[in-house]
């Protein structure tokens, strides 16, 4: 997709380009999907656990945390069997009945001590972080996910060819792994001040603990925020809300990206171009989303590099490519990759679609509640 | 595991409006961003460093503001944010929701002081807390970055000028929709219930006493409003039979004091000192 005006994205709010055929999985990408990415040598590489491997332990401090309910409601789980399962839906990611990844994780022993992050190679979910800095009052952190990542590109060193070790830890752990950037310690911390609930549905008042596991398992196995609303990885829900314990096809494709199986390649598709204001070029961290042709659901999405270029994994079937221009006007530099400042243009209830900042003002037609979890974006 | 304590049964309770969302965050309205701020200001980026903590297990990053205005508060001249993860070598530690500030570039910040160091401020809402500032190169405007596309300015949420439409905003325009929010009148609004921890209970005759307490959870009970946990609440109690009946008459938000009428009842047996109750609001 080449050439995408602002006029044209403003005048026409979904449909920007047709993109129906498919080709095979290429080479590795260099940037898709939201991940946390390390420069290696110049090439930004997301970050992923060696040898798809993740082991988590739950800081059990004795007393079960006042802050979660685990006793009303319908249904309601313990603890470790709610962050149970949603550690288990990112291992078991299929889409349309094909296992794409191969990625493994564990839940080891509880520990006792180990209350707050820390970078000491062990992964632990907490509910007692007693840090005032990491959950200030009043600040709308519900839960955090601290992710330490190492990576090639220091002092001029070269692994062997496709193979890379790191020693992490203070030289508790030496790891060999075939990725040049990886993950080696991943924090979860719960807001001790936030309510949670395990039943299901789970308490109206009460943040769903599934759901918001959920979405720091996939911070601590290396997704950064979606920016499509009924993801898992969309930074918000709803109390009294369940849906997003369920992994939609772009938190499936993403993480079996990081970790594809065999059968990754073989059965998605790929959708690439650029993004570009004419005579101006490319739109640095543009969102683009591939949307299903005949359901009008969105599939999956990811930011345009720095030239504007994109790629997509798609299952097989015909699309809609949206692009959104993050960027508020032609000065497209001002953003990062770290802002997403303005990422809801398109989901917001009062935001349209796109924004003609041109004219100093955003103009087409708003999407009537977006955030619905609906997913349909026409 | 099962709860042993009652203090879930009481907090559930607590009314928190729809909109009040989150995965990672609750998003927050402007309005409720100024209450929650201890410090509002516009500042510009001197310098940024990561640095370990003295354990040396943990990642932040410390961002130096020059202050260029107060909206609120009494910030200094020079300002620290600290931001978990960072890079330090090739340990890279990400956290996401941080803020990636930019050298010289200016912000609108809102903030908190760090209950650890007072000295340094942490960012309300994480990356809602900060809008960056930007001229716009064709009309030379100063406008605003809005983090999440558009902030609503209170209740109601709909209708003509309550949200400010994104994801850039005339400074201008902002300055004076942050006035707005932080003029308006903070009303709590009936229903809300509010999980309390007495903190003081003193006689001042034998069948009265005043009593003093923090809430224990965050609490949005609208777009318009948030009460932080921790925030003082005080009241009246008077004896009636075999219970106390307690009257609370205001809650100190973000420092304003905002009047309340609300009532609880607890057993006279034992000491009111250290209960957890719920304050419902009438």
């Amino acid at each position: 997709m080449r050439g995408v005006s602002r006029e044209f994205c403003a005048r026409r709010k979904v449909m920007v380009g047709m993109v129906g055929g498919l080709t095979l999985l290429g080479a590795i990408l260099a940037f898709a999907y939201t991940t946390f990415q390390n420069d290696v040598y110049g090439v930004p590489v997301p970050s992923v656990w060696p040898n798809a491997s993740f082991t988590w332990v739950l800081n059990n401090s004795g007393t079960p945390p006042v802050n979660v309910d685990t006793t009303d409601g319908t249904n309601p789980l313990p603890i470790k069997t709610a962050l149970l399962n949603s550690s288990g839906s990112w291992a078991q990611a299929s889409l349309n009945g094909q296992q794409l990844t191969i990625l493994s994780i564990v839940n080891g022993s509880d520990v006792t001590n180990l209350p707050n992050p820390q970078i000491d190679c062990t992964n632990v979910v907490s509910f007692n972080d007693n840090n005032p800095a990491d959950f200030p009052t009043g600040t709308a952190v519900v839960a955090f996910t601290t992710v330490s990542t190492d990576y090639y590109g220091k002092n001029g060193l070269l692994g062997q060819p496709g193979t890379y070790t790191f020693t992490e830890c203070n030289g508790q752990e030496t790891i060999t792994t075939t990725s040049p950037s990886i993950v080696f310690d991943a924090d979860i911390a719960f807001n001790p001040h936030a309510q949670f609930s395990t039943s299901t549905p789970p308490l109206s008042n009460a943040f769903d603990l599934e759901a918001v596991a959920a979405h720091e398992f996939g911070h601590a196995l290396g997704l950064d925020h979606s920016g499509i609303a009924h993801a898992v990885m969309f930074p918000f829900g709803d109390t009294g809300e369940s849906q997003q314990r369920t992994l939609s096809s772009d938190d499936v494709i993403a993480i079996s990206f990081l970790y594809p199986s065999s059968t990754f390649a073989s059965y998605l598709g790929e959708i690439s171009g650029q993004a570009a204001f004419p005579g101006i070029g490319g739109i640095f961290a543009a969102h683009v989303l591939a949307i299903d042709a005949s359901t009008g659901n969105v599939v999956v999405d990811t930011l345009a590099n720095s030239g504007g270029n994109y790629k997509l994994f798609v299952p097989p079937g015909s699309y809609n490519v949206l692009v959104l221009p993050l960027a508020p006007d032609d000065n497209h530099g001002i953003y990062s990759l770290s802002d997403f400042s303005g990422w809801t243009c398109g989901y917001d209830e009062s935001a349209p679609p796109c924004c003609n900042t041109g004219a100093d003002q955003c103009v087409g037609v708003p999407l009537v509640y977006p955030t619905d979890f609906t997913g349909k974006f026409y | 595991m099962r709860m042993r304590t009652p203090l879930f049964a009481v907090s559930v309770a607590v009314l928190m409006a729809a909109s009040s969302s989150a995965t990672t965050l609750v998003r927050m309205s402007l309005n409720q961003l100024a209450e929650a701020s201890t410090e509002i200001i516009r500042g510009r980026v001197i310098s940024q460093e990561s640095r370990w903590n003295p354990e040396h297990n943990r990642i932040y990053t410390y961002t130096t503001l020059i202050l260029e205005q107060s909206y609120k508060g009494n910030p200094p001249s020079l300002l620290v944010v600290q931001q978990p993860g960072g890079r330090i070598g090739n340990v890279h530690v990400f956290v996401a929701g941080t803020v990636q500030f930019h050298a010289q570039v200016g912000y609108v910040l809102f903030l908190e002081r760090s209950a650890g160091d007072s000295y340094k401020f942490l960012l309300v809402g994480m990356m809602q807390g900060a809008c960056r500032i930007y001229r716009d190169a064709k009309t030379q405007e100063e406008k605003l970055v809005l983090p999440l596309g558009a902030l609503r300015r209170g209740v109601p949420a709909s209708g003509a000028g309550s949200v400010i439409a994104g994801p850039a905003v005339l400074a201008r325009q902002f300055q004076r929709d942050l006035s707005a929010a932080l003029n308006s009148p903070l009303s709590i609004p009936r229903g809300t219930a509010i999980p309390v921890a007495i903190k003081s209970a003193q006689f001042s005759s034998v069948t009265r006493m005043n009593v003093k307490g923090r809430t224990i959870s965050d609490i949005f009970p609208n777009p318009a409003l948030v009460i932080p946990a921790g925030s003082a609440i005080s009241g009246r109690a008077e004896r009636t039979g075999d219970s106390w009946k307690i009257s609370w008459t205001e809650v100190s938000i973000g420092g304003k004091p905002v009047l309340l009428s609300a009532r609880s009842t607890e057993a006279v047996a034992g000491p009111l000192l250290g209960r957890i109750l719920v304050v419902n609001v009438r």
